[in-house]
């Protein structure tokens, strides 16, 4: 698998808000937080998270239309939308288990992130704006790469793993602000 | 026409009748006024007359979104609302800043502010779902605290995401100064929840899906990434928000050692041994995330827990910025587990936490001068440092129980002429707005000055401040001490810009290094006087206010190489003209920004506010600070006078009687303000003559 899609650090995410301004200022030309293809998700106050479609393997979206208006591309892997046959139905938002196919109340069709294919640079928007270096564009594989090293990371800090000629220590002070 | 940016309309909401209307917002008055706090002092100087009662349904509430609010550039985030204030009888604009984004989600909706008239006759809220607002019924969420009726309204529209302003108990039981609440607010200051709860009105829904149009969104967006990138990240700003979180530390407690304590009898400081320093990093230990108002890049606030108390285990939004002084130090104890919770009751009961510590404070004082007894507090033993009787007394005066509990609620100012005796010495209020006790301690400053002629009152918001936080008076040890304590999160902090030198520097301007001098100093640096410097900064938070940003905006806007006025306007301009188009210069945002004063002014002119009325209270001149070891005074009241009569000539209002001079009204293009001004000139002019005769008679 090497498609990527859009990744969202939560120990790094503060729930800002702006790659929903961003997203929906390419997307639409003008602002609209009910509009954009990567939503925040806040529980209580200390997890944040901005997500976006994560271009699954045989989409529970694409299945579930009963009109055929959604295709994925092979390649990259990203959900289009044939306007002229969606009715804004909504069988899609059913079937996406994470919720990340949306319905255009005005237009009455559905949209979904499409990693800014049409962006002349081929950069995405929401990961040039976060101010925080939260998101990136990864591959699956990448992502568990950093979520592997950053728990080995975290078990040698609390000297779960004691490695071999041991590491040498840091300040302690510091130690306490690791939390956060 | 109108400008882009701007959703168009203003939402009309009577309560008495239940009618609900919109009307068109001019260009005209989108360019004179901007949109937020120009927007409401604009409507309720016209709509209120003189001598409402800020309780009748005669008075109105304009929540208005700032006209940048809902595009691109950062910062842009905050409700200001208006209206004549329940506590000091004089205009009122309180800042909502929050994460929900509530404003963003109202100009989607269609609107650019909604003006709320009348009184309902039940308790009802308001719901506004991307059109005309409906009113419902709030039978079930009176009484209710502002977290509970916020979930409680959500799970009543089926929408877990909608934002709800809401006021809590505090203010339907109209205690003087409640506000206007969503949780997790920043610092803003009372007045308003109480009209908002004497018009039975317990909360206002939002939902939106419409537009938000720019003249040119790539463009927006190439000079917010330009602007976010070169100039707020790496700033030194940024780095003492953003790493060190030092908004939610220093403004909480002051890294600094002028604290004041108890009703501000005294100042402590690291020259008398009050540990500033380790509780400041006490607060850091107990972070446990980053909060953040919406389409903020800089995150300057901390998610902590409560450890141990009453409110054991409770995970709060960070206290407000000045809790740690009034909830803390002002009723004389440094335990954070007490601040923090007595922070979230203030939350849940929308009180304004400073006020209330202000309100504690004074009938501390009282209780230790033996003008209250413990029969008044029905046997609490309300002395400085008792924390559990603050938390009892918070209690009461949220749920105003008790005769005690009811006339605090009243605020500082009445209850004192109640209680009598010499308690009005331990008043500290401006204008009957207890004073911000945590932004006063540098001398020399200019906060004394804005907070003395501050339209809302004792406020330190419609100045810049940050001299006072760069002037923190560590002395050169206790400063490198701080910066090699504080070194660690650089490295520890990922994404961050790994420039050490950028953030000794921050640490530098934070903590009294030479430029902080300057910056304490500022106004010889922007080649001004003090008082020249009062006004254009308190003409600069007005603009701040009007399109919708952080208070704090000056500290990230005009960091590192932005160090002057000039330059901070130049980038206001810049983002008011790429976000609507409205082609305005440097010269006239600085018109609209005296213009918005000067109609502030006038509003509080027309009520009965003159020179006298700016004036600190008395126990300012006595109380001395600490530099380092040495004793210093606040503010020298023949200083002060002397700057006052400067400032009412720079303004150009007359330095007799401090009223706006009907030309330089008319100048701003305010014809009905010059008018009334006029008018209450003559009636003034007349009473003087009269009383001199007399005087002259009795000779």
């Amino acid at each position: 698998m090497t498609r990527e899609f859009i990744v969202s650090d939560h120990t790094l995410c503060t729930g800002c808000g702006i790659c929903e301004l961003a997203c929906s200022g390419f997307k639409e030309k003008s602002y609209n937080t009910s509009k954009s293809r990567i939503r925040v998700v806040s529980i209580g106050y200390t997890l944040n998270m901005a997500i976006a479609c994560r271009l699954c393997e045989d989409p529970a979206c694409v299945r579930a239309c009963p009109r055929h208006a959604l295709t994925q591309d092979e390649e990259t892997g990203i959900i289009d939308v044939d306007e002229d046959k969606c009715n804004g139905c909504g069988w899609c938002i059913y079937a996406c288990r994470d919720g990340l196919i949306f319905i255009d109340p005005h237009k009455n069709t559905c949209f979904t992130c499409d990693l800014c294919k049409d962006a002349p640079d081929g950069k995405q928007r929401c990961v040039e704006a976060c101010p925080h270096e939260a998101l990136t564009k990864m591959t699956a594989d990448a992502l568990a790469t950093r979520l592997r090293t950053r728990e080995i990371t975290r078990l040698l800090e609390e000297e779960v793993i004691i490695p071999t000629p041991p590491l040498e220590k840091k300040d302690e002070r510091a130690h306490s602000f690791k939390k956060y | 026409m109108l400008y882009k940016g701007y959703a168009g309309k203003l939402l009309r909401v009577n309560l008495t009748t239940g009618k609900v209307w919109e009307q068109p917002l001019s260009g005209e008055l989108a360019r004179n006024y901007l949109g937020g706090r120009g927007l409401g002092i604009k409507i309720i100087y016209d709509e209120v007359p003189a001598g409402t009662d800020p309780l009748s349904a005669d008075n109105k509430l304009v929540f208005a979104p700032g006209a940048l609010v809902g595009t691109r550039v950062p910062l842009a985030c905050s409700t200001a609302i208006t209206g004549k204030s329940a506590l000091t009888y004089l205009i009122m604009t309180q800042p909502l800043f929050e994460k929900a984004g509530w404003p963003v989600v109202l100009k989607q909706a269609g609107y650019d502010a909604v003006i709320v008239e009348g009184r309902a006759e039940r308790p009802v809220y308001l719901w506004i779902d991307d059109g005309p607002a409906k009113i419902l019924s709030a039978e079930h969420l009176w009484g209710k605290g502002t977290y509970e009726t916020e979930k409680m309204i959500k799970e009543e529209l089926h929408d877990t995401e909608i934002p709800v302003h809401a006021i809590g108990s505090a203010g339907e039981k109209l205690v003087r100064f409640s506000i206007v609440e969503f949780k997790g607010e920043l610092q803003t200051r009372g007045g308003l929840g109480a009209v908002m709860g004497s018009k039975n009105l317990k909360a206002i829904a939002v939902r939106g899906t419409h537009n938000i149009n720019v003249p040119d969104a790539d463009k927006l967006e190439e000079w917010a990434l330009n602007f976010t990138n070169n100039k707020i990240i790496g700033g030194a700003a940024y780095l003492a928000f953003a790493v060190a979180q030092i908004a939610t530390s220093s403004f909480a407690f002051a890294l600094v050692d002028k604290q004041p304590f108890n009703n501000l009898q005294t100042f402590e400081g690291i020259g008398t041994g009050f540990p500033a320093e380790s509780l400041s990093l006490e607060l850091f230990s107990r972070m446990l995330a980053r909060y953040t108002c919406f389409n903020c890049p800089m995150g300057c606030r901390g998610v902590v827990q409560i450890k141990s108390g009453p409110g054991e285990g409770i995970i709060h939004e960070g206290p407000a910025c000045a809790s740690g002084t009034a909830l803390g130090t002002m009723c004389g104890h440094a335990n954070w587990d007490t601040i923090i919770y007595a922070d979230r009751l203030c939350n849940a009961y929308g009180i304004d936490p400073n006020s209330c510590g202000a309100v504690i404070a004074f009938a501390m004082e009282c209780f230790e001068r033996g003008y209250i007894t413990k029969e008044d507090t029905g046997g609490l033993e309300l002395k400085f440092g008792n924390e559990e009787a603050e938390i009892e007394m918070l209690h009461r005066i949220g749920r105003r129980e008790t005769k005690l509990g009811y006339l605090l609620g009243e605020g500082v100012k009445k209850a004192s002429e109640k209680i009598g005796n010499a308690s009005a010495e331990g008043a500290m209020h401006v204008k009957g707005m207890e004073i911000e006790h945590g932004f006063l301690s540098a001398p020399r400053s200019v906060v004394p000055l804005a907070m003395a002629t501050s339209s809302m009152g004792g406020s330190a918001f419609d100045v810049w401040f940050n001299q006072e936080f760069a002037d923190a008076y560590l002395i050169e040890e206790e400063e490198k001490r701080i910066a090699d304590y504080l070194e660690p999160l650089l490295k520890g902090y990922q994404g961050m810009p790994k420039d050490k030198s950028a953030f000794v520097r921050a640490m530098e301007i934070f903590h009294s290094g030479e430029e902080s001098i300057q910056m304490q100093l500022a106004y010889p640096t922007f080649g001004m006087t003090k008082t020249g410097f009062c006004k254009v900064s308190q003409n600069a938070q007005a603009i701040a206010g009007s399109i919708g940003f952080c208070l704090a905006w000056n500290h990230i806007y005009d960091d590192a190489e932005m160090k002057h006025l000039p330059h901070a306007d130049k980038a206001l301009v810049d983002a008011i003209n790429v976000a609507t188009g409205m082609g305005i210069t440097v010269d006239e945002l600085e018109r609209v920004g005296e213009r918005i004063y000067n109609l502030e002014r006038a509003f509080n002119v027309r009520e009965g506010v003159r020179r006298k009325d700016d004036w600190l209270p008395e126990r300012l001149f006595k109380v001395h600070v600490y530099k380092g070891r040495r004793r210093e005074k606040i503010v020298d009241p023949d200083e002060l006078r002397k700057e006052l009569g400067d400032y009412y000539k720079v303004r150009g209002w007359d330095p007799k009687t401090g009223i706006p001079s009907p030309e330089k009204l008319r100048q701003l293009g305010l014809e009905k303000a010059a008018d009334d001004m006029k008018k209450i000139l003559k009636k003034e002019a007349a009473t003087t003559k009269r009383e001199g005769k007399s005087a002259k008679e009795r000779r």
